[in-house]
């Protein structure tokens, strides 16, 4: 027998004589897959999601929305009901941060005057007046998150005005009060999208998961609904509410009105999910376990599906934002005293403001900024959603 | 020496593939050498993340350029018309002169023929389609010519007016071998061809792909994970692990005397057919261990019953000996 | 079949159609016939190998059996503590505890183990739904399981991801075995594994089965491994069963051209086993559109005329060895291994 035949036939020998269930199999196994980390599914969202730097701007602005609209009441220098009507109309005011080459922040004081021919009032700012912007001063009293009574705000001033984004007719303060109404903008989405995330849960698993008849009635609800014009539909809906119900129930209806059409897309693309993830194998071993229908719905296909519920949730928010605009923007929604993006957008609906106020349209900004923000943080949730099918 | 590599239609020279990942650098090939002849079929064999694949995609330059790379040696092909040698790891991945030899003199079938057959137009289309790229001539010869290739690969003409969704797999795949053939090419890569079909269909083919080669007199690169199809099919064949050949030679050698331990590992695990005695299997213990883990020394060695503390995992990879004419291996044992 | 106390599970005429719907009203416009006529019986402790390419209704039978869809005919009894129990006339509750005695395990572990669990969640599922254990007791039993298939306890809070293809189909098989079942449905259990690690996999299947006394109905279209595997193998095309023997007998002497075509169109290493290829003419037909007679005459080098128009007999034509083939007794096919030393008997 030459050289390399015996070593061939001492390495089959060797291949034969290991003992299988051997403890040194499970030890090449863990020094084979070092490498391999333990990594939970949210974990692998996040690493992607990171990648993606609009996704991830458009997240931190979300974000900050969010604590602007939180702390609303502490962030806008006025109240929303505060009127200085010797300042009606006043255009943004320009904030200065260095004095004598110092940092000081500061705005100038306003001379008033009125235009011979028009009859308009004009503001001539005063180069040698300061007025300083002080941090945390005392103001409007107001209740913090409407429970920590509290007067401080994060800026203002001790005389005269500060106004970063001009004021409307009654010389109320339109920086102010676009903070305050994104409180409602913002949450009507929220609250909207979360209740039309329960309906299209529940009918979208509960018709891809059943199939047959329950599929087809479902279906075929989608189909009607979606089939109704929804501005119309909207506007029956909203001109039906009493005009005497107090502010916070119409919040509510019109957020009900909202989502009853918002369900609809999330419940289809739920369908389509499930029906794929009914077939998956892992269902069908846990079926064969002796599972019931409900405990697969809850243990199975909901926490599936969790991914795509956020990220679908994402991106209904800027519908709905838009929805509450129009619908107030239309005077069809909400009303004074409640303020939203769409409320103060009423403003500016004639021309002849337009072009004399163009600031009136600042709110019109807000929407567009939130909604861009949503879509960016939306279609990066999207692409990070499902890393198990890279 | 000269002479015989005058004879060579393609002869791989250490193919290093890289990937980039967001994880790391995978080194999907690590170092790969073959040679090719006229009317010859080599098999590469290896299990699922060897290398293989990408080994056959980067021949054709068909790797995605942005996260791959050939990060050195050369793939010398020698062309049919001008009997040029032409480094293929060189050219341009999009240039005309790869798209030249792309289906013309290089073609490549695939594991599921559905997804390089489009499903929008009749098979006959996609081959006149084929041939009239690289022919000049008139879409009634074409047509012929297709018909011709159905003919070839033993389907019914009137399969030429057929979408590919009507079709079986197997029927699926010869269309696909007619299309790659249509052309005439002197070198067919074949990736898993067989994988997704049964076993009688499989039969089928792999006597089709026997026979064709017979008459046209190309060399077949054959991919696969099966040692059986490779035994069938192959004459020389390579036994990748970890993007390395770690073994070659003629079918008979590596089959009938396996050197390498994992070879031999391999051949252990498969059940013997008509084998009366039911001996229990001696399998390779552990997996292939993460792509992206560098492992030193002999990447085997992980694995290996007959490893060798101080060596086997040293620095320097055990090197190419030829225990006997034509029959490598790369194994610290044999050196 | 002298030794009835033996047999853990007797299938008689199982019969599976699927329905084909079309349209908006849903109506029938066909059938698949999936499986037809299927009966046999297993032995406790024993291996039935199932073999067959795809499209066959391996799957399909197995998972009636395990009640996955409802039947359309036949029986099949349970051998439940002694009583012969028609499986498919159980109740919802008498089912879910039937459960308990047969299990699964799936081709493809990446598919069969829920991604977003870990293997203590994947693991105890089974345990939790039957009430069995639960807090610390529940963990130690998981433990314990995990050895059992030889994985590493610490990995207990992994992702199914975290893990190659072959611990993959590890965490399966402990599943499957958590609730300590008697008869264990192997559906291509390695299919989808490199040959490496498919030769573990089976030893360790082999070993369970000593340890466990467990019974396999082990599906694959790999006839090698189902010979390695399976005490008796039975043959399936087009949703029957052609052939059902002893593996030993049925390798070395097929009695339906069926067998002798799939023994020689597989590919073998060895060369001792290498001969003529009979290279089966066409494509399997339609399940829904099944030829009349025997259903392989349209593929059959042997058929008659016989064949084309009647449906052949289940029959036992050696003891042990079952075939429905009209010319079973005058053709003499070609084995593998012995294949030429019993030929002449």
């Amino acid at each position: 027998m030459k050289q390399y035949e015996k070593t061939a036939a001492y390495i089959k020998e060797a291949y034969d004589r290991q003992n299988l269930l051997d403890e040194s199999i499970a030890h090449q196994m863990i020094k084979a897959e070092k490498n391999v980390v333990a990594t939970s599914q949210w974990r692998l969202m996040w690493r992607k999601y990171k990648r993606n730097r609009i996704a991830v701007a458009g997240g931190i602005i979300v974000l900050l929305f969010y604590l602007t609209a939180l702390f609303a009441d502490f962030i806008a220098p006025y109240g929303l009901d505060d009127r200085m009507v010797q300042y009606s109309y006043l255009p943004p005011q320009r904030i200065r941060f260095f004095a004598d080459g110092r940092f000081q922040p500061h705005v100038l004081a306003l001379k008033t005057g009125r235009d011979p021919l028009t009859l308009q009032r004009t503001y001539v700012a005063d180069p040698e007046k300061r007025i300083p912007i002080r941090f945390f001063v005392k103001g409007t009293p107001y209740k913090l998150m409407g429970i920590f009574p509290a007067s401080r705000h994060l800026f203002g001033v001790e005389e005269g005005i500060v106004s970063l984004l001009g004021t409307d007719g009654q010389g109320r303060d339109m920086f102010s009060r676009v903070i305050k109404g994104s409180q409602i903008s913002l949450t009507i989405g929220l609250v909207g999208v979360a209740l039309s995330l329960f309906i299209g849960t529940v009918l979208g698993v509960v018709s891809g998961y059943y199939g047959g008849w329950v599929d087809n009635l479902v279906q075929r609800l989608i189909e009607i609904v979606r089939s109704f014009p929804p501005i119309p539909l909207w506007m029956a809906l909203t001109a039906a509410l009493p005009r005497h119900w107090p502010p916070l129930w119409i919040y509510f209806t019109i957020t009900v009105i909202l989502s009853l059409i918002g369900w609809t897309w999330l419940a289809r693309q739920l369908r389509g999910k499930v029906l794929a993830l009914r077939e998956e194998d892992f269902v069908m071993a846990s079926r064969l376990a002796g599972t019931g229908d409900m405990w697969i719905i809850f243990k199975h296909l909901i926490p599936a599906t969790f991914s795509h519920i956020i990220v679908i949730a994402t991106l209904s928010m800027p519908s709905m934002i838009l929805a509450e605009s129009a619908l107030s923007f239309l005077g069809l929604g909400l009303r004074p005293p409640l303020t939203s993006w769409g409320v103060l957008l009423q403003q500016a609906q004639n021309t002849q403001v337009l072009l004399l106020y163009p600031w009136l349209m600042i709110p019109g900004f807000f929407v567009a900024i939130s909604i861009l923000a949503f879509n960016f943080m939306g279609d990066g949730l999207r692409d990070a959603a499902d890393p198990y099918t890279v | 020496m000269r002479n015989e590599e005058k004879n060579n239609l393609l002869t791989i020279n250490n193919l290093k593939v890289q990937f980039h990942t967001l994880e790391g650098i995978l080194h999907a090939v690590e170092d790969v050498s073959l040679t090719m002849k006229p009317g010859r079929t080599m098999g590469l064999v290896g299990e699922s993340g060897c290398g293989k694949s990408v080994t056959a995609s980067s021949i054709l330059r068909l790797l995605p350029p942005k996260t791959c790379r050939i990060a050195g040696g050369e793939i010398l092909f020698r062309r049919r018309d001008s009997d040029e040698v032409v480094d293929l790891a060189k050219v341009d991945p999009q240039g005309e002169l790869i798209r030249s030899i792309r289906g013309r003199e290089i073609a490549m079938i695939f594991q599921e023929p559905m997804t390089s057959l489009s499903p929008v137009f009749t098979v006959g289309n996609q081959i006149i389609e084929a041939i009239m790229l690289h022919r000049q001539v008139k879409p009634e010869e074409a047509r012929e010519h297709a018909v011709e290739m159905l003919k070839a690969v033993a389907l019914r003409e009137n399969i030429i007016d057929e979408y590919p969704y009507r079709l079986s797999g197997g029927q699926r795949q010869r269309v696909m071998t007619a299309m790659a053939l249509s052309c005439n090419p002197s070198l067919l890569i074949a990736d898993e061809p067989t994988t997704a079909l049964d076993v009688t269909i499989q039969a089928q083919i792999i006597e089709l792909l026997k026979s064709l080669q017979q008459q046209l007199n190309m060399a077949i690169l054959m991919i696969t994970h099966d040692l059986g199809v490779i035994a069938e099919i192959a004459d020389e064949i390579g036994i990748m692990y970890l993007g390395r050949i770690v073994e070659s030679g003629s079918v008979e050698q590596v089959f009938e005397n396996p050197l390498h331990p994992y070879t031999i590992g391999l051949l252990k695990s498969i059940p013997k057919m008509g084998g009366q005695t039911k001996k229990r299997l001696a399998p390779i213990p552990g997996s292939v261990p993460d792509p992206l883990a560098v492992v030193q020394g002999c990447a085997f060695h992980l694995r290996c019953p007959v490893y060798k503390q101080n060596g086997c995992n040293g620095k320097d990879l055990p090197s190419v000996v030829e225990p006997e004419a034509g029959h490598f291996v790369r194994c610290l044992l044999y050196e | 079949m002298t030794d009835d106390n033996n047999i853990i599970l007797q299938v008689n005429n199982l019969i599976k159609h699927f329905p084909i719907y079309r349209g908006f009203l849903r109506r029938i416009v066909g059938k698949v016939y999936a499986v037809n006529n299927v009966s046999f019986s297993v032995k406790k402790g024993e291996t039935l190998g199932i073999v067959g390419e795809s499209g066959c209704g391996k799957t399909t039978l197995a998972r009636v059996i395990l009640r996955a869809y409802e039947p359309t005919g036949g029986e099949a009894f349970f051998n439940w503590n002694g009583v012969m129990t028609n499986i498919f006339d159980l109740k919802k509750q008498e089912l879910k505890s039937l459960r308990r005695n047969i299990q699964i395990i799936f081709q493809d572990p990446l598919s069969s183990l829920n991604p977003r669990k870990t293997v203590m969640e994947i693991i105890s599922e089974p345990l939790r739904i039957h009430k069995i254990a639960h807090g610390q007791e529940l963990k130690l039993m998981v433990c314990e399981l995990l050895e059992l298939v030889g994985l590493n306890v610490k990995h207990i809070d992994r992702y199914p991801n975290a893990f190659s293809g072959g611990q993959r189909q590890r965490i399966a098989i402990a599943r499957a075995l958590a609730l300590r079942p008697q008869i264990v449905v192997c559906d291509e259990p390695v299919s989808a594994l490199d040959v490496s690690v498919q030769a573990q996999i089976i030893n360790l299947l082999q070993d369970l089965q000593n340890k466990l006394e467990l019974t396999y109905l082990f599906i694959s279209h790999d006839l090698s491994v189902v010979e390695h595997i399976s005490k008796r193998v039975a043959v399936m095309y087009l949703g029957s069963f052609v052939e059902l023997a002893p593996s030993v007998d049925l390798y070395a002497n097929p009695r339906h051209p069926y067998t002798e075509a799939l023994l020689s169109a597989t590919p073998t290493i060895d060369p001792a086993t290498r001969r003529e290829r009979i290279i089966l003419p066409g494509e399997i037909p339609n399940p829904a559109q099944p030829p009349a007679g025997c259903k392989f005459h349209t593929r059959c080098a042997y058929a008659d005329q016989k064949c084309e128009t009647t449906v052949p007999d289940w029959e036992e034509i050696s003891p042990q060895h079952w075939v429905s083939c009209h010319r079973a007794k005058e053709l003499r096919l070609k084995g593998i291994g012995g294949a030429e030393a019993s030929g002449d008997k």
